[in-house]
Order: C-alpha cells, then structure tokens, then sequence
C-alpha cells in the first residue's frame, strides 16, 4: 500500500463511498399500470448518474418520486438517510421544458432569488448568491432581462443557476438539453460538468441520448423492461476531464456507448415471449 | 457595485410593472427551440395608423346612414333626429349640470356594483376552480342563473327596494357577477403545471407561490371577467335607471322621451355607448399594463 507509486491516482472514488441518496425496491404503478417495477440503486454522493432507457420506461416517473413529488406505489427514496416524501431542502430540479419553468413575468435575477426568499437570508444575500450563481453559468450580463428576451440555451442556463443558487447537494435534472439545438446541447453537457466539479454537487440526469449519458457519467443506470427495472449499472472510468472531442474517440467511450445501446435495444423489443 | 442587484432584486419581485417590456436591445431568439416573436413589431406604427383610419372610416358610413334614414321619407317627419342634430343636443346637455350630474350618479353605482361583483366574483371562481369537484358539481346552478334574464327579475327587485341604490346593485350583482365567477374558474386552470412543480420543489412559500405564481397566471383572464362583467354591470345600470326610474343617465333617458325631446333621447343614449367604450378602453389599457410580460401582449406567438 505505502508502495504503490503506480495507484497514485485512483480511478474509482477511495473506498468509503457515502451514499447520498438511496433507492430501495421502489415501484410505481398508476392503476393497473405498473410503470416502475422494483428499483434498487444507491447514488453516491459527488456522483454524476445519468438514468438512460427506451421512451415510455418511465425515466420522469422515477425522477418524481425520488423528488417526492410523486409517491411510490412501493419501496422508498431516502436522502441521506432521511425518508422522502415530500421535496428536500437538499434537493433541486432543472426541468425539460425551459420555456415553462421559468415564470415569464418575473426578470431573470428575480427567478433565480425567488427560492431564496424562504429560506432566512437577508435581502442583500440573496441577490449575491442569485447572481453569484448566474455568473457560474455565465449569464452575468443578463441579469435583469426576462426569460422570453433569451434563448433556449440561455433560458435553461437560468433554471441551472436557479438550482445551483438554492445549494442543493443533489441536483436532478429532467432531460434539460432534450429542447436545443446540438451545439447548445453539448455547450451546456460541459457547462453542467464544469459546474459539478467546481461546486462538488451530485447531479442525477434523465437523458434518452446514449452518447451524452455515457459522455456526462461517473455511472450509467440502464433501465428497461415492463415495467421498468434495472438492466444495469455502469461504471464509466472515462476519467475526470473530458472534452467533446477526445472523450469521444476514445476506445472506451465507444465501447461503453454499444454496450449501453445493445442493452435499450433488446429491451425494447416488443413483446418476445 | 455587485450590491446593487442585490438590493432592487427583491424589489422588483414585487412589482412587475412595464419597465422591462420594451425589448431595448435584440433578444438572442434564434432557431434554437425557443418561442419565436417573430417581427410582429415592425411596421407597427403603419399598421395602427391604418388600422385607425377604417375606424373612422367605419364610423363615418354609419353616420351618414343615420343621416339619410332621418332624412327619408319613411321616417314620419322629425321623429328620427340626424346626427348633427344630437350632436347639437349633446352640446347643449353638455353645459348643464344636471347632465354631469346624471353621469357622476351612474358612474358611482356602476363602479360600486363592479366592486362587489369583483369581490364576491373573483375569490369565488377561484375556490370553486381550485377544485375539480367543485367545478363539475357547479355547473348546472351556475349555467341556471347566469341564464336568467336579470332584466325579467327588475319588476320583483323593484317591488322590494323601490326605485333605490339597493335596487340597481342588486341587479347589477345578479347579471354581472357570472362572468366574474366563470372566468376566474377558468383562470385557475391557466396555471402553468410545470411551475406549480417548480414551486413546490423548491418549497416556495404559501405566501409567494400566491404572489409570483398565482396572481400572475390568473390575471389575464380574471381581467377578461372584469372588462365583460364591466360592460353587463353598465348596462344593467342604465337599465335600471330608465325601467325603475332611479337617478342616473337612464332616468335622464326617461325623462327626455316623456317630454318628447327626441335628439336628447339620441344624446343621452349616444352618451351611455360613449361611457362603455370608454370603460371598456380603460380596463384593456390596465389589463395590458398588468400582462406586460404576456406573449398576447408582446405579440409573441408562445
């Protein structure tokens, strides 16, 4: 141990691996639906997990119930230990749709304070940590426009700030880039990356694109079936920076992308008996 | 300097007023999935400059219509008084008082009318529309009465408060309070469901989600309510004036036709449309003020 030169750099985490959030044979049914089977995995925290799975697999139905806006039909979500039934002060979420999470009729600035509001900052605080926050995504210059002045890009920046300014340890996030265009697309993967890494949150990401979950991933959960259950668990080992270019043109990345692919397909065969 | 935002932030959460409604310099809406505003703005001064002058256009055509119907023999002789007659009767009312006095009266009971319907109308619609229950097992008792001609009760309500103050507003809440109602119902399904996650993941305060979600999302058709429940609540107004004799533009009305004075007739009623459009103008203006921020208002397809 006191030898290994070569080891200097771990690839994997030390050991002790806290886990942050943890889910526990949690299943969902809505009538005699049953979306979500049994799901078991625990996301460690200052973990970037992407959730990738065919369309239909219920990918935003787990989401929901890990934010306690829906609850399980089974099983159980606990934050830090902590049943969750409703949502967490620890806990934000960037939705899908920029262009209805963001409230029109207040200008970028205030949408960011406004989750700020109760918590017992003083006013001068929230408006520091609000545009602190805008700065981390690099909206400083916009602070008093309204959301319809901007992009979609620009506009889904504002609700990552929103969640970065509440200070969250986990921030969950709804296929954010699904509504971009491509460039903008991979402009805020590496925005999220950088972002996860400087303020050392933990982000759980809902995408149906293989590439960007395998690109953005510390673990990939492959989910599939009906209803829906965990067909695996992947560790990327692609290393702590990564770059459009090169991390995807390495072995690895290819590799990782056909296993993940290979998997949502044979899931998504209909019906063999 | 970086203090700055900081103190008008929470400021400005409270008052959406029209500061940012110009879009000063040109927004980033470019291909990329956004709502696209399109050039609805450009040219829009030609276009309203136009616009005006078929109005007036429209305007003119009515009048000399007016003016050959009064003029042609199927008229009996000076029964139907021409334009520039009423107007000239208008000028005239226009310099007494008892004309001012009649407008101030009808106005005042309109706008207290208005004010209860507004405060019964409105936090009643919600609560029901909050509801899905309470929407659904509404409906036929509200259709019921709305569907009442109020008009058909005046001879009942007349009976019980006499030509009275209590007599027009109890006609005017009866007519004028459904829209008020109906349209707030509506109002509360114009709530955005992402933002209803939104506040409650990041656990907005009751209070707030009330002023930065709620009041914002009902006010377009809450305002909509206003201005149709505005309208019914001054012809109601007038109406009663006139039927049951109470003070007011109506009863000037009244008083006119018994005393045969034909182009005053024409003069007071000319009046009254001139107080609804004017009324109608006001609450639109406001209802524009109020929704800056609106794609309607931005001429923004959303």
């Amino acid at each position: 141990m006191t030898d290994s030169l070569t080891s200097q750099k771990p690839t994997n985490p030390p050991a002790a691996v806290e886990t942050l959030l943890a889910v526990k044979n949690l299943a969902k049914n809505y009538g005699k639906f049953e979306i979500l089977g049994d799901i078991t995995v625990d996301v460690r925290a200052g973990e970037f997990m992407c959730i990738v799975g065919p369309s239909g697999a219920g990918k935003t139905t787990l989401l929901q119930c890990l934010s306690g806006l829906l609850a399980p039909t089974a099983g159980n979500v606990a934050l830090r230990g902590v049943e969750v039934t409703e949502p967490p002060a620890e806990m934000a979420i960037v939705f899908q749709d920029y262009s209805r999470s963001l409230m029109p009729w207040l200008s970028i600035l205030d949408n960011v304070v406004l989750p700020l509001r109760s918590s017992k900052m003083s006013k001068d605080e929230m408006g520091n940590k609000a545009t602190a926050a805008l700065e981390e995504v690099g909206l400083k210059g916009h602070l008093h426009k309204y959301p319809w002045q901007l992009s979609g890009g620009m506009q889904q920046r504002v609700a990552i700030a929103r969640a970065l300014a509440f200070e969250p340890a986990v921030v969950l996030m709804d296929e954010p880039f699904a509504s971009v265009d491509a460039q903008t697309r991979s402009d805020l993967e590496d925005l999220t990356l950088r972002v996860k890494e400087h303020l050392g949150i933990t982000i759980v990401l809902v995408t149906h694109d293989i590439d960007e979950a395998v690109y953005l991933s510390d673990r990939v959960l492959v989910l599939g079936g009906r209803p829906t259950q965990v067909v695996d668990l992947i560790e990327t080992n692609l290393g702590g920076h990564r770059d459009q270019i090169s991390t995807k043109s390495t072995p690895e990345f290819a590799k990782l992308r056909a296993r993940v692919y290979q998997e949502i397909r044979s899931q998504a065969a209909p019906g063999q008996p | 300097m970086s203090n700055s935002p900081a103190v008008t932030a929470p400021k400005s959460l409270g008052s959406p007023g029209p500061k940012g409604r110009r879009i000063s310099d040109k927004p980033n809406l470019g291909k990329p999935g956004g709502t696209n505003s399109g050039n609805a703005n450009d040219g829009a001064g030609v276009h309203w400059v136009r616009s005006l002058g078929w109005k007036v256009v429209a305007i003119a055509i009515v009048l000399l219509i007016w003016q050959l119907a009064s003029l042609s023999p199927l008229m009996d002789a000076g029964s139907l008084p021409g334009p520039f007659a009423v107007v000239g009767a208008l000028i005239r009312l226009w310099g007494t008082a008892v004309y001012w006095v009649a407008i101030a009266t009808t106005v005042k009971v309109w706008f207290i009318g208005l004010a209860i319907c507004s405060v019964v109308g409105i936090p009643l619609g919600l609560a029901i529309g909050v509801s899905r229950g309470a929407t659904r097992s509404t409906r036929w008792v509200i259709d019921f009465f709305r569907t009442i001609p109020t008009i058909a009760l005046l001879p009942l309500v007349l009976l019980l408060f006499g030509p009275s103050i209590s007599m027009e507003l109890t006609l005017i809440i009866l007519s004028a309070v459904w829209p008020l109602v109906i349209q707030s119902m509506y109002a509360v399904g114009q709530v955005e469901p992402v933002l209803k996650w939104v506040v409650k993941v990041f656990r907005i305060s009751w209070l707030d989600r009330m002023r930065y979600l709620w009041a914002p999302s009902v006010t377009l058709l809450v305002t909509t309510g206003m201005r149709l429940a505005a309208t019914i609540a001054l012809l109601m107004t007038v109406s009663a004036e006139y039927i049951g004799g109470a003070h007011g533009l109506g009863e000037q009305l009244s008083h006119s036709e018994n005393t045969f004075q034909r182009a005053d007739v024409f003069a007071y009623a000319l009046t009254a449309g001139l107080l609804g459009l004017a009324i109608n103008l006001v609450i639109l203006f406001l209802q524009r003020r109020m929704l800056w921020w609106h794609p309607i208002t931005r001429g923004a397809r959303a």
